[in-house]
């Protein structure tokens, strides 16, 4: 477990300060919420009757706004994206930082496996994400049910967004590493993998102003836990789920076959 | 300097044009959507006819051919900047970060050249990559414009709204150098970049917080409201000032920084 401990303690720092930001963020987007409230509902009836494209040029999605977890919707995917970054920018780092920094010949010819390097580095990776995750929970649960005077709890479907975030955090993560492990260049695995993740952000928010190419949606894990969906049924959508651990599985195993073959850069 | 300025743009040549062809190829496709949003536009348009002229004005919104247009392409412009900025800021941060990470900093340092005209060969190069990336999206897009929609904005509110997207990646360009300069070490130029652009684009949204005014002085992406563009055929000057300041003093202090700077060799 040496290694755990080592890349745990080498990205700690990182990682209090995307959790400090990750708070900041909930609490400012609340804060917007408690202005917003009283700045009376009267007009937002008219939109409800708008279509979508319309609505996405004033920003608002489907959802009574007035509310604190309608708001929280709008919300969640900027904690998404910041979570995202995190974990694709981590998966990529993790595995090639030995190689660019020179420290792969001082590592590698140590007593352990590969396949053991690997899975450490991931079970450290992997619980730098839960930790985000959690604080992006945490806060979100009590900053939302500090501004939801007197509506219902909101508590469930926040809970059930951030299950969907982790897993879709997994998946940048699993993605970020595969690269790494893939590519032949140490140097193009963060590019590369941080392309992917901003294509399926853009994509997201295409789809989110069309009703048009919803096929594409498969693509892009921001789309897979929607969080008006998530509020609207009270639930993850399992068929996503099902993919989601999938995904996380293939890139996971494409992660260890392809990096015990890899030809080090030193 | 000539050399070094040739040495960077070939260097930086596969990435320019991966950028440039997503970011025309991304607007392509987000206004592809327009031809639907028109129609809705158009529609709404009628509706509106029946509210009262007093909501009508409250709402301060006139869905003409023009402004729905207008409106949409501003909302396109919103999401490729983000994407322009990350360009910008990548470019700019790995100037000098990039010889220290890849141990080449002695062997360009010690060519009979100052530091001052190794620093402007470099930033001419990447100021050249982003003048023409933005060359060639200002002619792409207005082709494509008068492709899909009958209507076309006039030549100087094309200029203006198409052209924030060069003024916002001069910021950054402005930013990433300081930063490539003065941070101690920059271990992933995409973390840095990411990161700070991101947080940029977050502070946009904290008006609650920092105050509505605040913001738009903070943020390159609030400097420029591009329906106060189609309206007013002009750019708001106070924020010009900001940007010109900020960009002014950066690239200076970008300067005299990287002069006393103590390289990083080993």
């Amino acid at each position: 477990m040496n290694i755990f401990r080592h890349e745990f303690r080498a990205h700690r720092t990182g990682l209090i300060w995307w959790s400090v930001g990750m708070l900041f963020m909930v609490y400012a987007g609340m804060a917007k919420y408690g202005g917003f409230k009283s700045a009376g509902p009267a007009a937002l009836d008219i939109f409800k009757s708008l279509p979508k494209s319309v609505l996405a040029v004033f920003g608002i999605g489907n959802i009574d706004l007035t509310t604190a977890i309608g708001f929280f919707t709008v919300l969640f995917i900027y904690l998404f994206v910041m979570a995202a970054i995190h974990a694709t920018l981590l998966g990529a780092g993790i595995l090639t930082e030995e190689e660019l920094e020179r420290t792969a010949e001082f590592l590698y010819p140590k007593p352990v496996s590969r396949v053991c390097v690997v899975a450490e580095k991931a079970l450290a990776a992997v619980t730098s994400v839960i930790i985000l995750n959690l604080v992006a929970a945490v806060s979100s649960v009590v900053f939302v049910a500090a501004y939801n005077k007197g509506g219902p709890t909101a508590t469930k479907p926040i809970l059930l967004m951030m299950v969907g975030m982790l897993l879709a955090q997994l998946i940048f993560l699993s993605i970020g590493m595969a690269a790494a492990a893939v590519l032949n260049n140490p140097k193009a695995a963060g590019p590369v993998a941080s392309a992917y993740m901003f294509t399926a952000f853009f994509l997201k928010l295409g789809l989110d102003i069309t009703e048009k190419y919803q096929w594409l949606r498969f693509l892009t894990p921001f789309r897979y836990y929607d969080a008006v969906a998530i509020v609207k049924a009270s639930a993850l959508d399992w068929g996503y789920v099902a993919i989601s651990v999938s995904l996380i599985a293939v890139f996971t195993g494409i992660t260890f076959y392809f990096y015990r073959r890899r030809d080090l850069y030193v | 300097m000539k050399t070094v300025y040739l040495h960077e743009l070939r260097q930086n040549a596969r990435t320019a044009i991966i950028w440039i062809v997503s970011l025309v190829g991304g607007t392509g496709l987000y206004m592809s959507l327009y031809p639907a949003f028109a129609q809705h536009a158009n529609e709404l348009n009628k509706v509106l006819q029946n509210y009262p002229p007093v909501l009508r004005k409250a709402l301060n919104i006139n869905f003409d051919a023009h402004f729905a247009l207008a409106s949409f392409f501003a909302l396109v412009m919103g999401f490729i900047t983000l994407a322009a900025a990350i360009q910008a800021m990548n470019l700019s941060t790995a100037i000098t970060s990039k010889e220290e990470r890849e141990k080449t900093a002695e062997f360009l340092l010690s060519k009979p050249l100052t530091r001052q005209s190794i620093l402007t060969g470099k930033l001419a190069a990447a100021v050249t990559i982003i003048l023409s990336t933005n060359v060639v999206f200002m002619i792409s897009m207005r082709l494509l414009l008068m492709s899909i929609s009958q209507t076309s904005l006039t030549e100087p509110v094309f200029l203006l709204m198409t052209g924030s997207m060069l003024l916002i990646q001069i910021f950054f360009l402005a930013l990433g150098l300081l930063m490539s300069v003065s941070l101690p070490k920059v271990r992933s130029v995409l973390s840095v970049s990411l990161v700070t652009v991101f947080g940029f684009y977050i502070i946009g949204m904290l008006d609650a917080v920092l105050g509505a005014k605040a913001v738009r002085y903070l943020t390159p992406f609030k400097f420029f409201d591009l329906i106060y563009v189609y309206k007013h055929s002009s750019y708001e000057w106070q924020y010009l000032i900001v940007e010109a300041v900020f960009v002014i003093a950066a690239g200076i202090a970008g300067y005299i920084i990287y002069q006393g700077r103590d390289i990083n060799t080993i």
